[in-house]
């Protein structure tokens, strides 16, 4: 569609509101680009405000200020209330991300959606389309909350708060790894932190029948189960492909695995966790080992297709385009969320996004480097070295001496960068989405038992015979 | 069932080539996507910019005034009237002046917007406009008047321009034999002759 049919001048200067004009990709490119580094940096505000508050402020203030304007304060007691507030720090934290971010993460899912498909997405509320989210919350907020004659009303209101309460307490351990294990969040670090996260997110399939059984409605059922179905056949390869990374970092605890693949891009686990140089020896044929390049080769190609197994189950377990029939809006009336309106919807909505951002998150600390820089181990050593212990002098003012000394601020570049990764894999993840059609149920089925089951058993055994003789 | 060795052969690689064949696929198709990136928006962001309408679009209906001396163009000819389909134009000729109309009334709520009338009208007087924002409150005030409708001298130029035509009663007598989709209205019928007369000069020929 060209512009040789009118001329656009002489077509503007028919009526004083006219203005034919049509946008380029360009500018809509760096629109996206400016609206995400917004958002980015209103979501790592809040997320890191309420951490800093919680952690470090508050307990200061009760410490040192509060027994100034209380008499007989107990210096103990005092301390024993800093304590409580500073332990609530990982769940403020949660608490101020999850909904900032699911905010931001539908917003960015419609606007690259848009750019990936020659269109522009909402641009007409805030700074182009910046504060839709919230106007769609808004909406949401103040639709009519109708049961179904014939739900059970216990079922259908508990469902959309059982889908959601797992989303938020499966964070917990990424918090340690975002925050680079400093101060408060160190309680967050737990020895078997994948398998935390797998427990809890397995209760969200739980919820997604009793939202299909209590709606009374037979195309909720369907979806209800379907939704299911779907979750607990994907969850096998999932886990499988979890085992095979824990076996190549020998731990189940994220900071463990994140901190195996310091020192840039060739450590991180998709590339073979620093086994790509070996690649070499299949070339040099003097003073190299052939049989040493070949198994390398074959671990980090092993290495790759554990990652595109992990990736695809876990877009399959967070209900994801092309794995998304359960909730399908032209194939099943929106599926198991179809009876609810309102806050409800809601919920299950953002509760969908959050799991996305978790399953990201954790591809990112398996496969992609977790929050360590793409730099050399010893130049990121020394960075947040330098950076954890921070007085900043200047800035000391009367009641507050004391304040602003010896900080850690090596959270900063982990969590900035985890944060970042993570955004990355998201875009990828819509990328798919704007890529592939939907799977039918029995294409779905087939493919998880049939072919991801056998693939990934298989993988555990090659890739525990290959580091028996790479680390040899 | 017959179990030879290209069997076992095709059963272990048929997957790997089904895998491998998919992939590729999958990510043929991503790079396509990122491709469609480069490509401008089609959206057209409604109502902050209009979107690009072709000279022939049959929106609004406007009466045109002679781009060089300003005249109407209305001869009251009442061809219009009469084509329209749903009878939405009034033509009420002048009492005293010959080929001036007095008034003129289209009701917009009754039209169809086929362009009929501007197909019919000898002088090219009543045209599409490329306007469509003509909302009223009232059905009333969708019933336009010959002060309505009439457009300005700079505009009725713009309008010849942009349709690539030019006044009829400008078209010499070839440019006019040229077009042979142009109706003439003949009030006492048109003759077998006639007909002939205008394809031939028209350089039409016949079966």
């Amino acid at each position: 569609m060209s512009s040789k049919a009118v001329d656009l001048d002489l077509l503007n200067s028919f009526h004083p509101r006219l203005n034919f004009s049509r946008s380029t990709a360009l500018a809509q490119a760096f629109k996206f680009v400016i609206l995400s580094t917004m958002w980015i940096s209103i979501v790592f505000g809040a997320a890191a405000g309420g951490a800093v508050t919680f952690a470090w402020l508050l307990p200061y203030l009760i410490n040192n200020i509060l027994p100034n304007y209380i008499a007989g304060l107990d210096p103990s007691l005092a301390n024993q209330i800093s304590g409580i507030v500073a332990f609530l720090a990982p769940t403020v934290t949660i608490a101020t991300l999850v909904p900032v971010n699911a905010m931001f993460m539908v917003l960015c899912e419609r606007k690259f959606l848009a750019l990936l498909t020659m269109r522009i997405g909402p641009d007409k509320v805030g700074f182009n389309g910046a504060l839709q989210t919230f106007a769609d919350a808004l909406k949401l907020l103040f639709k009519e909350d109708i049961i179904p004659k014939g739900a059970d009303g216990l079922l259908f209101t508990l469902s959309p708060a059982l889908f959601f309460a797992p989303s938020m307490i499966v964070f917990m351990p990424l918090l340690s790894v975002a925050a680079n294990n400093v101060g408060i969040f160190a309680t967050a670090n737990l020895d078997i932190g994948l398998i935390f996260i797998l427990g809890f997110a397995s209760l969200g399939t739980m919820s997604l029948v009793m939202a299909g059984w209590s709606s009374n409605n037979k195309y909720s059922l369907m979806g209800g189960m379907r939704a299911s179905a779907q979750a607990i056949s994907y969850e096998i390869p999932m886990v499988l492909a979890m085992t095979s990374i824990i076996m190549i970092s020998g731990s189940a605890n994220l900071f463990e695995v994140s901190n195996r693949q310091v020192g840039g891009i060739l450590q991180w686990n998709i590339f073979g966790n620093g086994y790509l140089p070996n690649l070499i020896n299949l070339f040099a044929s003097q003073n190299g080992n052939f049989a040493k390049g070949f198994v390398s080769l074959l671990f980090i190609g092993l290495c790759v297709a554990l990652f595109l197994i992990f990736l695809t189950a876990s877009i399959a377990e967070v209900n994801r385009i092309p794995f998304d029939l359960p909730e399908a809006e032209s194939e099943l009336v929106s599926g198991f969320n179809t009876e609810f309106t309102g806050m409800k919807f809601a919920l299950f909505f953002l509760a969908e996004y959050t799991n996305l951002f978790v399953a990201s998150a954790v591809a990112v600390v398996l496969f992609l480097g977790g929050s360590h820089l793409p730099i050399d181990a010893q130049s990121e050593a020394s960075l947040l070295y330098y950076f954890s212990d921070v007085t900043i002098s200047f800035l000391q003012v009367g009641t507050l001496n004391g304040l602003l000394e010896h900080l850690n601020l090596s959270w900063l570049f982990t969590s900035i960068v985890f944060l970042l990764k993570i955004y990355l894999m998201f875009l990828v993840a819509i990328w798919v989405r704007a890529t592939l059609p939907r799977l039918r149920q029995d294409q779905l089925m087939e493919f998880g038992w049939k072919y991801l089951i056998p693939l990934t058993l298989g993988i555990i055994f090659v890739v525990a015979l290959c580091l028996e003789y790479l680390k040899a | 069932m017959n179990l030879t060795l290209e069997k076992v052969i095709e059963s272990t690689t048929k997957p790997i080539k089904d895998t491998v064949d998919g992939l590729y696929n999958i990510v043929l198709g991503m790079f396509t996507v990122v491709k469609h990136t480069t490509r401008d928006p089609i959206t057209t962001s409604y109502p902050d910019k209009m979107p690009e309408l072709y000279a022939t679009s049959r929106h609004r209906l406007a009466l045109n005034v002679d781009p060089e001396t300003g005249d109407h163009l209305c001869i009251a000819c009442k061809q219009c009237e009469r084509v329209c389909p749903d009878g939405c134009i009034s033509v009420i000729p002048h009492d005293t002046v010959k080929a001036k109309s007095q008034q003129f009334y289209l009701d917009h709520g009754l039209c169809m917007f086929c362009g009929l009338c501007t197909e019919v009208c000898p002088t090219d007087c009543i045209i599409n406009t490329v306007d469509f924002e003509i909302s009223e409150q009232s059905r009333e005030d969708l019933i336009y008047d010959i002060k309505k409708l009439t457009l300005t001298q700079e505009q009725s130029r713009a309008y010849f321009e942009m349709k690539g035509k030019v006044p009829k009663s400008r078209q010499g007598k070839a440019n006019a034999a040229a077009d042979p989709f142009t109706i003439k209205p003949h009030l006492g019928g048109i003759s077998k002759k006639a007909i002939d007369a205008g394809l031939a000069a028209a350089g039409v020929v016949k079966a």
